[in-house]
């Protein structure tokens, strides 16, 4: 390992996106070896995320223009009635897959939920995989549509009827290798723990498409079924690369740190 | 990031192209975010207001005549700071009229968000001591601006930029590190035994 100025060097280089990608991982590989750098990574993390957040808070409020801007906003309400049902709002996001989609990446980013017990944790960061985008393939074939069907069901929450149908694409045998990891998603909704590390953990070792997503969901059943360590592990390895479940997996990670 | 001027942000929205909506995301969420926390509000309310915020941008966007009189993204703080007081007012009317209201939300360590605000303000307050130069640089990587770009505006060079955001950043973290308030805090944190620790995971 460096010395401390050259590694803060890196640190902030890291932290700003100023290393090249190969330095990147090798930045990375210390961070995982080295448990006091990466303790101090993820305060300067913190202290980065939340400038950057109050950075651009205080750009809007201070706008010369915000007055203009809120009379703007006030059109936007202008036909309340209608927005404020929420089936209307609904059917407007299915018929804009864009948007639907955009919104499903959004993530709920829990900076300050404490660490008080595993239950409240998994309530926090559990939210049933927004999956919109799985409909949206235009394939015309019996067992894509019944897929597609399955997938409906576990969006509205129908998760003892998705399994069915899963069950059935399961026995056909089908090349969709996503069956697995929605049966693993939809035990998940029932609050079948055992099953769903089951599924997940197959889906897992089989493929190495949707990952984040089944590693994501895994780490919360071993949660839930107080198996700390293995949901930690998990975690870490998301944590350590950009994608969606990043800020969620470090957060959630260093809290748990805290639970013996 | 790549940048988008805001005629193309604007054309992105009414073609629903996903990656505009991405890009949203990246630039405000985390300061929309903020505001709610700020003003009282939890994660998933953020969440909640943000996508409100979207919704209500596109609608108004949508609009034969919608035209753009400010910046995009103060327009979204706008909807989103309208949509959360809109918010903050039926919760308060529903708590008038039910006079105890039940709350189902996971019980939160109140000593912990308190010591957050405690830090949010100190890392703030800490920057806002830097020099104007650490704090312009640090700024303009915090708004991922290319540091190219920033060395352009500033009048300095990329590897001068690129140097002194480390040591910027580093005495940032220096300041923050030896402010009492935050030592304090550490000590007590640091202070408390594996079994406190165990007992208030169990109480929480």
């Amino acid at each position: 390992m460096k010395d401390d100025v050259g590694n803060k060097q890196l640190l902030a280089d890291y932290l700003y996106g100023d290393l090249e990608p190969g330095d990147e991982m090798e930045f990375e590989r210390m961070i995982s070896d080295h448990p006091e750098l990466s303790e101090s990574y993820h305060f300067h993390v913190k202290v980065r995320d939340y400038l950057k957040a109050k950075i651009q808070l205080e750009e809007m409020r201070s706008d010369p223009l915000l007055g203009e801007a809120e009379k703007l906003a006030e059109h936007a309400f202008d036909d309340d009635a209608e927005a404020s049902v929420p089936g209307m709002l609904r059917k407007r996001l299915k018929y804009i897959p864009a948007v639907a989609a955009s919104i499903a990446l959004l993530l709920v980013v829990r900076f300050f939920i404490p660490a008080t017990n595993p239950d409240a944790l998994f309530s926090a960061y559990y939210t049933p995989l927004s999956a919109t985008n799985f409909n949206q393939r235009g394939e015309t074939d019996v067992i894509s549509s019944e897929f597609s069907e399955s997938i409906d069901l576990f969006n509205q929450g129908a998760y003892e009827q998705s399994i069915r149908i899963l069950n059935q694409l399961e026995t056909a045998q089908t090349e969709l290798p996503e069956v697995e990891l929605f049966q693993g998603l939809n035990y998940m909704g029932l609050e079948q723990y055992g099953k769903a590390k089951d599924f997940l953990n197959h889906y897992i070792e089989n493929n190495t498409r949707l990952l984040p997503e089944a590693y994501w969901y895994l780490s919360l059943c071993f949660l839930k079924t107080g198996e700390y360590a293995k949901s930690r592990a998990l975690l870490s390895r998301l944590g350590a690369y950009d994608g969606m479940y990043k800020k969620d997996a470090q957060v959630l990670e260093r809290k748990l740190r805290r639970i013996r | 990031m790549q940048s988008y001027s805001e005629d193309i942000l604007i054309n992105g929205i009414r073609n629903r192209d996903d990656g505009v909506f991405k890009y949203l995301q990246v630039k405000f969420q985390d300061g929309i975010r903020l505001m709610v926390l700020e003003m009282g509000g939890r994660p998933e309310d953020a969440k909640d207001v943000f996508n409100e915020g979207l919704i209500a941008l596109i609608r108004l966007v949508d609009k034969e005549d919608f035209k753009l009189t400010c910046k995009l993204g103060t327009l979204l703080y706008a909807l989103c700071n309208k949509i959360w007081k809109q918010q903050i007012e039926k919760q308060t009317a529903a708590r008038n009229y039910h006079l105890r209201k039940l709350d189902t939300t996971p019980t939160k360590d109140f000593s912990e968000n308190y010591d957050e605000e405690l830090f949010k303000d100190i890392f703030w307050g800490c920057f806002e001591l830097l020099d104007t130069v650490c704090k312009e640089i640090l700024k303009g990587y915090l708004k991922e601006i290319s540091p190219m770009d920033i060395a352009k505006s500033l009048g300095y060079s990329y590897g001068y930029v690129r140097k002194k955001k480390s040591t910027c950043h580093s005495y940032l973290i220096q300041m923050i590190e030896n402010n009492p308030v935050f030592v304090k805090i550490q000590n007590s944190e640091k202070e408390l035994t594996p079994v406190q620790k165990a007992i208030a995971v169990d109480e929480g």
